[in-house]
Parts: C-alpha cells; sequence; structure tokens
C-alpha cells in the first residue's frame, strides 16, 4: 500500500466568499411535469451567495454540462448546485464536468428533486414545488460549507479473483486471462463447471451442453494465467479496490493434486458408494471419486464421511503416491486488484408443497432430475425410465412455474424454465416418439433469438401445451399420476393423466449467498441475489467499487446470457486493472487531536465501533485514523463522546447546516430523513423510480452509513420542532455496507428513544427503520404511515411536546457549541 | 433429489434402504436370528449401530439386546453382515445379494471350520443335531447300510461346539472363529442375578448356587452377556484374536481394533510378519540344518 497523499486544502483560501451556480434540470417532463421550474429558478435567485441560475432540458447532456463548464468560467463559480436527478444517478457525471472546467469535484452537490420529488409526488401540486425549494436550499446550505478535497491514490494490483466456476466464471476468468493478468478461479464444488455441466442438451439449439463445455473448463485449467482453486471457500476478504486481501480455505481432499494422475484405478477397488449429489443423488458415486468423468481439475477426493479406510485405493495407487489420508485443510492468502462474483444459483426442490408429492411419489422429479436421465451418461445410461418400475413412460406431463411467479414462494419468474422444458420434451419425444407429452404452462415466455422458433418445433412435434394451473397430483396403484388441474382456457378443472410428471422447478439463490455478502459487504435483493449497483447503468457492478456480478449470482439467467456477463465483468474489471493507481474518495473520518481524549481517560470508543480497525493511537497520543482503511462511514464520528473525529465532506456543521436549512419553516409538518448511502437511499429513490406516491412531509439527509447519524442531529431537529424524524438503514444483520453501522445506530437510537418517550415524546416520532435498496414500496409505505402519525397527533401536540423537551435540548447543544450558549 | 432412508420393522425384520433412482440398497435384520451380541455394533465403521435394550419377559427373565441401525448413516458395504456369527445380517441391491466389503477385498471373511469324520458316526446317533443350539445341523443316521449323513449350515455356525462336546466319537472338529476369555467376578454379582446366563445365546453360562458361572469350552466371546450385566465389573469379555481369511486391509485392522484391542492387531501384525519372513527364507531355499 502506498504511502497516502497528503489532503490538500491549500487552493482555497479560507474566508473566500462562495459563488454560487444552481442549475435546475427539466429532466424532460420528468421533472418540468410535476414541478414549476421558473418558481424553483426565482426561488434560487434570491438565495444568498447565488450568482447564477440556469435552467436545462437535460442538465446531463453535452448541452446541459457545456452550460456548467460555461457558467463556471463566466461567473467565476466556485460552487455547484444541480437540481436534478438522485446523486447516485449521475454525481460522478458532473463532478467529471466541474472538474474538468477546473472547480475540485467536492465542490459539488446535487439536489435531488426527481427521484425524492417529482416521481413520488405526482400531480401537478404546489407542495412538490414547496418541497424542490427546500431542497436546493438544504443543498445551498451544504455546498456553502463544503471543501475542496483530494481523492487518494493507491496503486493497482492486477491480479483478479472469479468467485465461482460455472460458466460465467470461466469466460470471465478465460477474458481476463486473455488479456494478460493473472487470475485466480475459485470453486466451492470439487470441480469447475457448474450447472452447466449437469445439464444433456442446451436450448434452442440442441447442443451437446458437456461438449462445448468441457473444452472451455479443459483451457481455463491449462491457461498459465489461470489458477483454478477448486474445492475451496472464500472466507475472508479485507481492503478495496484495487487492493482486495482475499483468505480462501481448501478443503482436503486427500489426494495430492500434483501426483493425482486421474487414471481412476483407485475407484475401481474401493468398496464404498454413496449418493452422488452432482448427480442429483440419482446415482452414487464411490468413497474415493469424482464427481463426473468430465471433472476439471481431474483430481480425486475422498469423503472421510464415507470412507472406511482399507487403504485398497493407496495399495492401487502405489508407487504415484497421490492418496495423503493426512491432508488438512489450507488456508490460501492472495492479494487481487478485482473480485469478479460468480455463484449461480441452486435449484429449488419442492418438498415443502404437499401439492406436488415431490419425494412422495416415485414418478414425480425435478427437470435437473430429469436433465440427468436424458443424459447418455447420467445414471441411466439416457433412458427416461420410471423410479416405480424401471419402464419407459408412455405420458409424461411438464408442469411449469413450480415456486416460480408464486407469491407464497418466489415472486420472480426463473427465466429458463419455459425453454429448458421444451428442451426437454423434445429431446424425450426424439428419444421414444410414442411418448406423450403435456406442458402444462401459465406464460409461454419464448423471447430471445431462436426461442420462439424452438417453441413451434415442440408444437409441430406433437407436444401438447395445456394453459393451466396444476392444483394437485394425485397417485393410482400403478404409481401413476393424476394432475388436478384447472385449464384456464377452458375455464374448468380437469383431470390429467400421466405415468411421469416432471416439475419445472425455480431457481433459488445458492446456499451461501447471504455469508458471501456479508463477507463482501455487498447487499442482496428481496428475492435473494446479489443488488447490482444500478440496474440499466450498472448490471453488473457491485455497489463496491472493484467487485463484480457474472451470471445467475445477480438474477437467473440462461447460458449465452451468463457468458455475456462473465466476458463484461471481464473488461469492466479491465478497467481497473489496466491501470497504475486507483483513486479512492476522500470522504473519510479526520481526528481532532485537539479534543480528542484517548491519552488523558484511555477513551477507545472509535477503535469499539470501528469494524475496520483504522483508529489507532498509542496509549499517551491521541488517535489518529488510516485514511486507507477508513471506509467512510462516520459510525466513529457519530459515537466519539468528545466530538473529535469528523467525516470530510459529511462534517457535523455541514449537516446541521442542512437540518436548519429543512426545517426553517413550519417544521412540525416535517420529517426530517437521515437515509443511509446504501440501502434506504437507493430504496428511496426506487420508491421514486417506481413511482409509488407518498406524502411530501420528508426531507432527506443522505449520509454514507445510519451509523454517521448522531444523537445531536435528532436533538437539533426536535429543537427546530420537526414534526418526526427517520433513521433509514441496511436491514440487520449483515446487509450494512460498512459490516456494522447499523448495529451501532440501532443501539444508539433506540436508547436515545427510550429516553425521550421518558421525557413524554411520542415514541413513534423517531422512527428507526431498515428497507433494502429492494424496498421501495415498503419506503413508500413507511412514509404513509408516518404521515398518519404527524396529522393523527396534530401540530399542537408536536408542539407541545418539543416545547417540553426544548430545555434539555438547549442544554446538551449549547453545552457543545452547536447553538450559542443562550 | 433429497436421498430417500428408508426403515421398516415387520414380521421380525428390521429393514433398513436407500433408494436411489435406480439403486436400492437394503439391510435386513433377521431379529430371530439376532442374539443381541455386540460384534456388528463393534465393527461398523460408520457406527450406526446401536443396542438396544429389552424389557425381561413376563417370567422375570432378562432378554438379549436387540439391535437398531440409523438409516442415514449405513453405507451398506457389509461389515456388519460379515462379522455377525449368527448370520442374521442381508445386504442386497436392487434385490441380489451384495457385500463390496467383502468383494474389494476390503474386509475377510470369518473362517467358519466345522468338518464331521462320518465314518466315526454310529448307528442311530444324532447326539450332535440334538446338541446344537441354533438346530443348523441336520443328520440322516448311520444305518447298517449307509454311511450317515451331516449337514451344517455353516454360513449360520457359530462355533460354539456343543456338537463337538456331545458328540460320542470323537467324529466332529469345530475351531471356534473368536479366540478370548469370559470372566465373571461373582463377588461383584448382583444378589440372585441371572441376566448373563438368561441371554447367552450357546448357554455358556450356567447357574451355580446363585452365582453364573461361565463355560468357556462353549463360549463364542460374542458378548450379549456383556450387554445386560447390571453391575459394573462384574463381567468381561475379552476377545484376543480373530481367524479370518488372508487380507490388506486398513478397515479390517480398525475393526479388529474394536472387537479386540489394539494389542489383538500388534498379534496378528506380528504372526504375519513372522509369517512372511519364514515365506521369503523359505523360498530362498537354505539348506535346512542337518542337510
Amino acid at each position: 500500500m502506498s504511502e497516502l497523499k497528503v489532503v490538500d486544502i491549500s487552493n482555497f483560501p479560507e474566508g473566500e466568499e462562495p459563488r454560487i451556480g444552481v442549475f435546475v434540470c427539466y429532466c424532460g417532463l420528468n421533472i418540468a411535469g410535476t414541478v414549476e421550474i421558473a418558481d424553483l429558478v426565482e426561488f434560487s435567485k434570491t438565495q444568498p451567495n447565488v450568482v447564477c441560475v440556469v435552467e436545462n432540458r437535460y442538465t446531463c447532456a453535452d448541452p446541459g454540462q457545456k452550460e456548467i463548464k460555461d457558467a463556471i468560467e463566466k461567473y467565476n463559480l466556485n460552487r455547484v448546485v444541480v437540481a436534478a436527478c438522485s446523486p447516485k444517478m449521475h454525481e460522478p457525471t458532473f463532478r467529471k464536468c466541474v472538474e474538468e472546467a477546473g472547480l475540485n469535484p467536492f465542490l459539488f452537490e446535487q439536489a435531488n428533486i426527481r427521484e425524492m420529488c417529482s416521481w413520488c409526488h405526482p400531480g401537478n401540486k404546489p407542495e412538490s414545488t414547496d418541497k424542490a425549494k427546500e431542497i436546493i436550499l438544504m443543498s445551498l446550505a451544504k455546498v456553502r460549507l463544503l471543501k475542496p478535497l483530494t481523492r487518494f491514490e493507491f496503486p493497482v494490483t492486477n491480479r483478479a479473483l472469479v468467485i465461482g466456476g460455472g460458466i460465467a466464471g470461466i469466460y470471465a476468468a478465460l477474458d481476463m486471462a486473455d488479456m494478460g493478468y493473472q487470475v485466480y478461479l475459485v470453486e466451492r464444488d470439487e470441480s469447475i463447471g457448474g450447472h452447466m455441466a449437469q445439464l444433456d442438451k442446451t436450448f434452442p439449439t440442441l447442443d451437446c451442453s458437456i461438449c462445448i463445455e468441457g473444452p472451455k473448463m479443459v483451457e481455463a485449467a491449462r491457461n498459465p494465467n489461470i489458477e483454478v482453486i477448486a474445492f475451496a471457500d472464500v472466507v475472508n476478504v479485507d481492503g478495496f479496490v484495487g487492493n482486495f486481501k482475499v483468505t480462501i480455505k481448501k478443503k482436503p481432499r486427500y489426494v495430492k493434486q500434483k501426483n493425482c494422475t486421474g487414471c481412476g484405478e483407485c475407484a475401481d477397488v474401493c468398496p464404498v458408494e454413496y449418493p452422488n449429489k452432482w448427480e442429483m443423488n440419482l446415482g452414487t458415486r464411490k468413497a474415493i471419486s469424482v464427481p463426473f468423468p468430465q471433472a476439471v481439475p481431474l483430481v480425486f477426493s475422498i469423503d472421510k464421511e464415507h470412507c472406511i479406510e482399507c487403504y485398497k485405493c493407496v495399495e492401487r495407487c502405489g508407487s504415484r503416491r497421490a492418496i495423503d489420508f493426512e491432508m488438512e485443510e489450507e488456508m490460501i492468502d492472495i492479494e487481487v486488484g478485482t473480485i469478479t462474483v460468480a455463484t449461480g444459483f441452486d435449484v429449488y426442490e419442492p418438498y415443502d408443497d404437499a401439492r406436488y408429492g415431490y419425494g412422495v411419489y416415485p414418478n414425480v422429479v425435478t427437470a435437473m432430475e430429469a436433465e440427468r436421465l436424458i443424459n447418455a451418461a447420467g445414471p441411466t445410461g439416457g433412458e427416461v425410465i420410471r423410479s416405480s418400475d424401471g419402464h419407459h413412460p408412455h405420458s409424461v406431463a411438464i408442469l411449469q412455474c413450480i415456486g416460480s411467479r408464486d407469491i407464497n414462494k418466489f415472486e420472480y419468474c426463473s427465466g429458463f424454465c419455459c425453454m429448458y422444458a421444451i428442451k426437454e420434451a423434445i429431446l424425450i419425444k426424439e428419444h421414444e416418439p410414442d411418448t406423450e407429452i403435456y406442458i402444462v404452462y401459465m406464460d409461454m415466455r419464448t423471447n430471445f433469438k431462436g426461442f420462439e422458433e424452438f417453441y413451434r418445433r415442440a408444437r409441430e412435434l406433437g407436444i401438447t401445451f395445456l394453459r393451466g394451473n396444476a392444483l394437485q397430483i394425485l397417485e393410482d396403484k400403478n404409481n401413476d399420476l393424476i394432475i388436478k388441474l384447472e385449464d384456464t382456457m377452458l375455464g374448468e378443472t380437469v383431470d390429467l393423466r400421466a405415468e411421469m410428471v416432471i416439475l419445472s422447478t425455480a431457481g433459488m439463490p445458492t446456499a451461501g449467498t447471504d455469508e458471501l455478502a456479508r463477507i463482501l459487504h455487498v447487499t442482496r435483493g428481496t428475492d435473494g441475489f446479489f443488488l447490482e449497483n444500478h440496474p440499466k447503468l450498472k448490471p453488473i457492478d457491485a455497489p463496491v467499487d472493484g467487485i463484480y456480478y457474472a451470471g445467475a449470482c445477480q438474477g437467473l439467467k440462461d447460458i449465452p446470457y451468463s457468458v455475456s456477463q462473465g466476458s463484461g465483468t471481464a473488461g469492466r474489471a479491465a478497467t481497473i486493472l489496466s491501470k497504475d493507481k486507483v483513486q479512492i474518495e476522500p470522504i473519510v473520518a479526520v481526528v481532532d487531536p485537539e479534543k480528542c481524549k484517548h491519552a488523558t481517560s484511555n477513551c477507545k470508543t472509535c477503535q469499539n465501533v470501528c469494524p475496520y480497525g483504522s483508529p489507532t493511537g498509542a496509549d499517551d497520543q491521541p488517535i489518529t485514523i488510516n485514511p486507507a482503511t477508513c471506509h467512510g462511514c462516520g459510525t466513529c464520528v457519530a459515537d466519539c463522546p468528545w466530538d473529535a473525529i469528523d467525516q470530510q465532506h459529511f462534517t457535523d456543521e455541514q449537516i446541521y447546516a442542512q437540518i436548519r436549512a429543512a426545517l426553517a419553516e413550519n417544521p412540525e409538518e416535517k420529517i426530517m430523513g437521515f437515509l443511509c448511502n446504501w440501502c434506504c437511499y437507493s430504496g428511496a429513490d426506487l420508491a421514486g423510480t417506481s413511482r409509488f406516491s407518498y406524502p411530501t412531509r420528508i426531507r432527506v439527509i443522505r449520509v454514507m452509513c445510519s451509523g454517521r447519524v448522531d444523537r445531536d442531529f435528532v436533538y437539533e431537529a426536535l429543537r427546530l420542532g420537526a414534526g418526526a424524524v427517520f433513521v433509514g438503514a441496511c436491514h440487520l444483520p449483515t446487509d450494512c455496507h460498512y459490516i456494522s453501522g447499523n448495529v451501532w445506530m440501532k443501539k444508539r437510537m433506540e436508547a436515545l428513544q427510550k429516553s425521550l418517550v421518558k421525557d413524554g415524546m411520542t415514541e413513534e416520532r423517531l422512527r428507526i427503520a431498515y428497507v433494502s435498496a429492494a424496498e421501495g414500496l415498503i419506503y413508500a409505505n413507511i412514509m404513509k404511515d408516518m404521515d398518519k402519525m404527524i396529522t393523527n397527533l396534530g401540530i399542537d401536540k408536536i408542539r407541545e411536546e418539543n416545547e417540553k423537551l426544548r430545555p434539555k435540548f438547549e442544554k446538551t447543544l449549547s453545552r457543545k457549541g452547536i447553538i450559542p450558549v443562550l | 433429489m433429497a436421498i430417500k432412508y428408508y426403515k421398516k420393522e415387520e414380521d421380525g425384520k428390521l429393514e433398513v434402504g436407500l433408494n436411489l433412482y435406480t439403486k436400492r440398497f437394503l439391510l435386513t435384520v433377521d431379529r430371530e436370528l439376532c442374539k443381541g451380541c455386540e460384534l456388528c455394533k463393534l465393527a461398523c465403521p460408520t457406527g450406526c449401530i446401536s443396542s438396544v435394550e429389552t424389557a425381561d419377559s413376563p417370567d422375570g427373565k432378562a432378554q438379549a439386546c436387540t439391535i437398531d441401525i440409523y438409516e442415514n448413516r449405513c453405507d451398506y458395504h457389509g461389515i456388519c453382515a460379515v462379522v455377525c456369527p449368527f448370520n442374521a445380517i442381508k445386504i442386497t441391491l436392487n434385490g441380489e445379494e451384495s457385500l463390496p466389503s467383502i468383494d474389494k477385498e476390503a474386509f475377510p471373511e470369518l473362517i467358519r471350520d466345522f468338518t464331521a469324520d462320518v465314518s466315526k458316526c454310529e448307528v442311530g446317533c444324532k447326539e450332535c443335531e440334538e446338541a446344537c443350539t441354533l438346530d443348523i445341523i441336520k443328520v440322516k443316521p448311520r444305518t447298517e447300510s449307509s454311511e450317515a449323513e451331516v449337514d451344517v449350515e455353516i454360513d449360520k455356525c457359530c462355533g460354539c461346539r456343543k456338537c463337538y462336546s456331545a458328540c460320542p466319537t470323537d467324529a466332529i472338529r469345530v475351531t471356534k472363529f473368536i479366540e478370548g476369555s469370559t470372566r465373571i467376578n461373582q463377588a461383584a454379582c448382583p444378589e440372585n442375578c441371572s441376566r448373563c446366563a438368561d441371554v447367552c445365546p450357546v448357554s455358556a453360562i450356567q447357574m451355580q448356587d446363585g452365582k453364573a458361572v461361565p463355560i468357556e469350552r462353549d463360549c463364542i466371546y460374542c458378548g450379549a452377556c456383556k450387554l445386560v450385566c447390571p453391575a459394573e465389573g462384574a463381567l468381561t469379555v475379552e476377545r484376543t484374536a480373530v481367524y479370518h481369511t488372508p487380507i490388506v486391509s486398513g478397515a479390517w485392522y480398525k475393526g479388529l481394533e474394536k472387537l479386540t484391542s489394539a494389542k489383538g492387531v500388534a498379534r496378528e501384525i506380528t504372526a504375519e510378519r513372522i509369517k512372511k519372513t519364514r515365506e521369503a527364507i523359505m523360498s530362498l531355499n537354505v539348506p535346512k540344518v542337518g542337510e
């Protein structure tokens, strides 16, 4: 890690008068349709320090950006406010724009009047315009106090890590390796290949799956730039973009990789067999074996659970000496610049749904099991036979949407089931042409190249498509199945008899997704899959810089889509790996050594709350915070009992200014909201994007983490008369982007709430909520709820409570010097 | 697909199964043949067998333990079936008998040795058939015109040698396949306790003056008595050696250690080594002393 560049604030002389330019964006009709832009412009002109106000049709477009640059030059602006969309959308765009015009990029502030105002308060109401004005007012209050900052620079480790060796991970690794970067490909199972290796054919071309994937698996293993670390888990990740430190735990195979030739003689002599999970437990494997013959790396492994230690394999292996019963798990530490997550999905097995009799009736199988039955290398040698009697079924019913599109199970459409059902139907039909095949579907979804043609081909082959929902499956004494289904074309219930049933089950987030999300500090959506940074413009980027998602771990997708994303992440990673240096946002915490009492009182509060171990200091010295490891959550800032720490770009001074601006008028009617950047702010943005309408009371202050929300902020808001205070955070326990910021916030705010309630405040006036980036609807509902609460309480009651509490607030805040002594 | 385990107790049989799509593993314990000893439990490498105590019979006699099997731990390699002295355990794969541990030479077979020299049989004598505790000897007695025919279900012979003791003409040779000793410390026995004698499958414990006395001659060291003994230290069963077909297998030494002791394994390994050394020397064609 390099020496840190000292933050350079010299180019901004103290006391220079702010000269602010305000740029109000129409965003077509997205903002202008709801908010009176002319009013905003007139309002902005009257504000102190504002020297120019410009309205743009699209500020983010080239002409809009040019106007900003021109105005900076013409009016000698030293501060810029753009009132437009969410900063999560275009803050980087505008920062770059002002930087190009010679202004420090941290002297820019964005007023979010689209997602947080025009989109969520539709109808051309005066309240929306009023709210937009106040949002601009808050931005102006902050922008006046902004300090120019310099980004930190660190050298980049130009190696990459890919987690997950399915087809997406393989392509990510191959492409990065071909660009010349060294790649570690970590796979949890014994072999790379993922689900694609289990499939028989692929839709819609009916290519043999392993025949096209196998060579790629071998290529990945042979590429000198790729190191495949199979049978291993990522257990810890530290660091930041360009400089990740990763710990990998490699499970013992009890067979030495470098000595094993993959001949398989050991498996021949092994007396023990156990169900093969890779074969969906349809067949068995030996206690020393590979899950499938094409495994890469082709190294056998011993399952100690089942091995009886007869050492017949050792005897047979002989002078090759590959078997080592003493092998222990190995910890591997690596340093990489980027991480690609390609952990894929799991197949749902509907044991919990008694309607389908899965696991009870022998002739009901899932589609993945049917895939293994159709596969010539599978346990039945490619014969689709019934488990009950070993005969070919004369009729097969394939039931769609098992688990998918079901509000009681998985709300989403799994996307690939329609196509694999058609594929399996065609394969069975080709194998045994006299088999009657029914596909019972809700909607056939055959978009994408060649899919509709494939669907037609199935219909022409004589496969029967029935539109309806399977209600229940019953079994008769011959183990044939009777499917009670609601035929939605006929509008009546019909019985369908079939000798075998294939359930097209959903895909779901793979086991361990939550664990990995915790290790990487990335968020997951309500569906459990990893959540991308932006659904449209950063679909393969994680919210953490330098981490990317490829394939089904981000949401279910088919093979070509996964391959594209794998290659896509390679391109994204190369944007980091190809550079010598990476820049880090300077929004770190800084200690004022004058105020820090570490030396005298042995206070260790900041060290206790920091999950990264950034605050350090000798016993007789004040604390210093290492900016390289500080992630900028601000939890220590809020918890410091001496107010000795401040966060750059989110200083106490700036936040108090925002609070005061927001509550300057009619404070009792307003909600003061502190939203964490990663979950709740994104959730609020999503409420806007989804056009969920809610009342206009909330005034939002964006903080990087809910851990930054100081109790004094709540005091000040209530002292100024706020109707309510809302703190929005990531879900507990593991969603916090900074590991534990929300935990400390919860502790702090719940204690505060208790004491305020004791002093006579209505409990609901301080609300703590956990809203993920995917929960726009929940955010809107909370806003409606709080609106109702304030309405029911009434302004008089709120005033009365605030009056009662005011002396307490004034005493505390004036003692700390936040407000003048009265 | 989750693995389908299966367990059923019916018609005096305990069935434990694993049903995969094309493979049906089935282990059957014949409750009638099972005498409640501890050998299978000790030999099982996965530890899926446990002994279950049985309530006393209505007349107050102790009943031998039964075994129970955790169906989700069994791997069906058949080590239990091999060591069962009474052949009470059967393992099948898709309906056919299967003993992979024997087939792959991971475990030896026990040497059950019974020979009858029918030329020595007396006319009309069926002593051995009557003496057999397990009713596995069928004798067609010698007549004036024909020789006797002695038929024994050798798989089930536990080597108790009751037949040998009963034979009036020394025509029968039986070797025990387990060597060892069973000792009872009568001082530690509870008053009037005859539990060990009640359960002994080969009647190798007798009650004398209200005290249990083991009969070493008949004992097969199966340990059924030990499992029902209520007093600690009153009864010890010690196995020292097991006779088996030649084998080189770690699983066997592990099993042997549990059946006998570390000493038992050491003894067997020493014996092997001596045998090998001797064979090596012999193969060198060294002239014998005096030649």
